[in-house]
């Protein structure tokens, strides 16, 4: 028999339950499951993807040492615009993201601005015990220490992860998530750069088709209306991004044991042309100010 | 001898049960990623005997990952396998006696696949009333800090 583990995104936020699927039952002799089993595995079960979180996209965009401008950020004192619990969970994604490029950057006068704003979301979403008068002090402590600030987020994120997951809210869980990647790629494609630099962002731009098609699945299993429209622009936005192309080399993998690393080698050519580049930017912009506004 | 695989759903951010007791396994395996940072996607599930977890994660170029699962002191070491985007097994841990961590340099950004398997015991059975919580958690740090 095989449980298969289904997350109700539904309006009545039920969590995960195991549905026994006799027809589904897959006996493997060997102590080994082999790649193809698991992909024969993989045809007939549900599978959960990822997306970058707020604190990844931020380490992201700071690689490519681009000029950041904290005026393209949602404005910390919007908050009072956001009366439906979907669009202050949508927002509270977006001031993660904010938050975590603030620290990230080193701007931490506007961090502590938009913990505040994540603060006063989290409130309105009645989500408990994240952003504690303890959490807020540390913040005030730890002002000039950017680890230490990308830390206090991280774990900002993380908690109010995990509360939701225990009061079986999904809906606003992936809201949240889907604001937050968002708003970091907005801020990707609203980066000021040389002109010799701009095809790099253009690359870290074109390398998340990936994860918008993970995002188009998360809230597609959803099935709750209030992703409709969202859904609609980001199939239109899957449909620019077709003209990414992503050649990977991917090369054998080498492990030392005494280190436990193995190493993925390989490599990734972004094939991302100016005018597709400017397309995405467009829809991004008009799909970002929809949330925010 | 016949097992059954059964997969879950790996619960990252908005998938998981409530497990209350999850939380603390949780919070411990994004602790134990030091000297690594957490990369804000914590996951975790529920699972029985000889039942496994799939979760699909996009790795970046240029970047060290360490990989840890933790199942806390009742489910003992778990299996965890990686997959790259073409099917292929790139990392075993039951070839690194069961090692619950490992550590990756990744060449190109790419979708990987985990998948992370509660053995079935040494009887050779699978105890679905044995169920135990599981945590995964990624971390990171530039390749050449």
């Amino acid at each position: 028999m095989i449980a298969l583990a289904v997350l109700a995104c539904s309006g009545d936020d039920k969590a995960m339950v195991l549905i026994p699927d006799i027809s589904s039952e897959i006996q493997i002799e060997d102590e080994i499951i082999s790649a193809k089993q698991i992909k024969e595995l993989k045809n007939a079960a549900k599978v959960v993807y990822t997306l970058p979180s707020p604190v990844e996209m931020a380490d992201i965009l700071h690689e490519t040492k681009a000029v950041y401008d904290v005026y393209v950020l949602n404005d910390p004192d919007a908050i009072d615009g956001y009366v439906t619990d979907f669009k202050r969970a949508m927002n509270l994604g977006v001031y993660f993201a904010d938050l975590s490029f603030t620290s990230m950057f080193d701007y931490a006068q506007e961090a502590m601005k938009f913990m505040g704003a994540a603060q006063a979301m989290s409130d309105e979403l009645n989500i408990e015990g994240v952003f504690t008068e303890d959490l807020m002090m540390r913040l005030e402590e730890n002002m000039s220490n950017k680890d230490s600030l990308i830390h206090i987020v991280g774990s900002a994120y993380l908690d109010t992860d995990l509360y939701l997951q225990d009061n079986e809210r999904p809906v606003v869980a992936k809201a949240i998530l889907a604001g937050a990647w968002l708003e970091g790629l907005y801020i990707a494609v609203s980066l000021k750069t040389d002109s010799g630099q701009e095809r790099q962002i253009w690359q870290k731009v074109g390398e998340q088709k990936p994860a918008l098609g993970n995002l188009v699945r998360l809230l597609e299993d959803c099935k709750d209306d209030q992703f409709d429209s969202l859904l609609i622009d980001l199939r239109s936005l899957v449909k620019t991004f077709e003209a990414v192309k992503l050649n990977y080399q991917s090369t054998k993998p080498v492990t030392d044991k005494a280190l436990k690393r193995t190493t993925l080698g390989g490599g990734l050519n972004v094939l991302i042309d100016e005018n597709t580049y400017n397309q995405i930017k467009a829809q991004i912009k008009v799909l970002r100010n929809s949330i925010t506004e | 001898m016949k097992k059954i695989l059964a997969i879950l759903i790996l619960c990252g951010f908005a998938f998981c049960a409530p497990a209350q007791n999850c939380n603390r396994l949780a919070k411990r395996s994004v602790k134990n990623l030091e000297p690594f940072r957490f990369n804000g996607s914590l996951n975790k599930v529920l699972l029985s005997r000889g039942e496994s977890a799939e979760l699909s994660l996009i790795l970046r170029g240029g970047k060290k990952y360490r990989i840890l699962v933790d199942g806390g002191n009742v489910m003992g070491a778990l299996s965890f396998k990686i997959f790259d985007r073409h099917q292929t097994l790139v990392f075993d841990n039951s070839k690194h006696d069961m090692a619950q961590y490992w550590d990756f340099n990744i060449g190109a950004t790419q979708e990987y696949h985990i998948v992370v398997t509660y053995p079935i015991s040494d009887e050779g059975y699978s105890d679905i009333t044995t169920r135990g919580c599981v945590a995964l958690a990624v971390g990171f740090l530039d390749n050449n800090p």
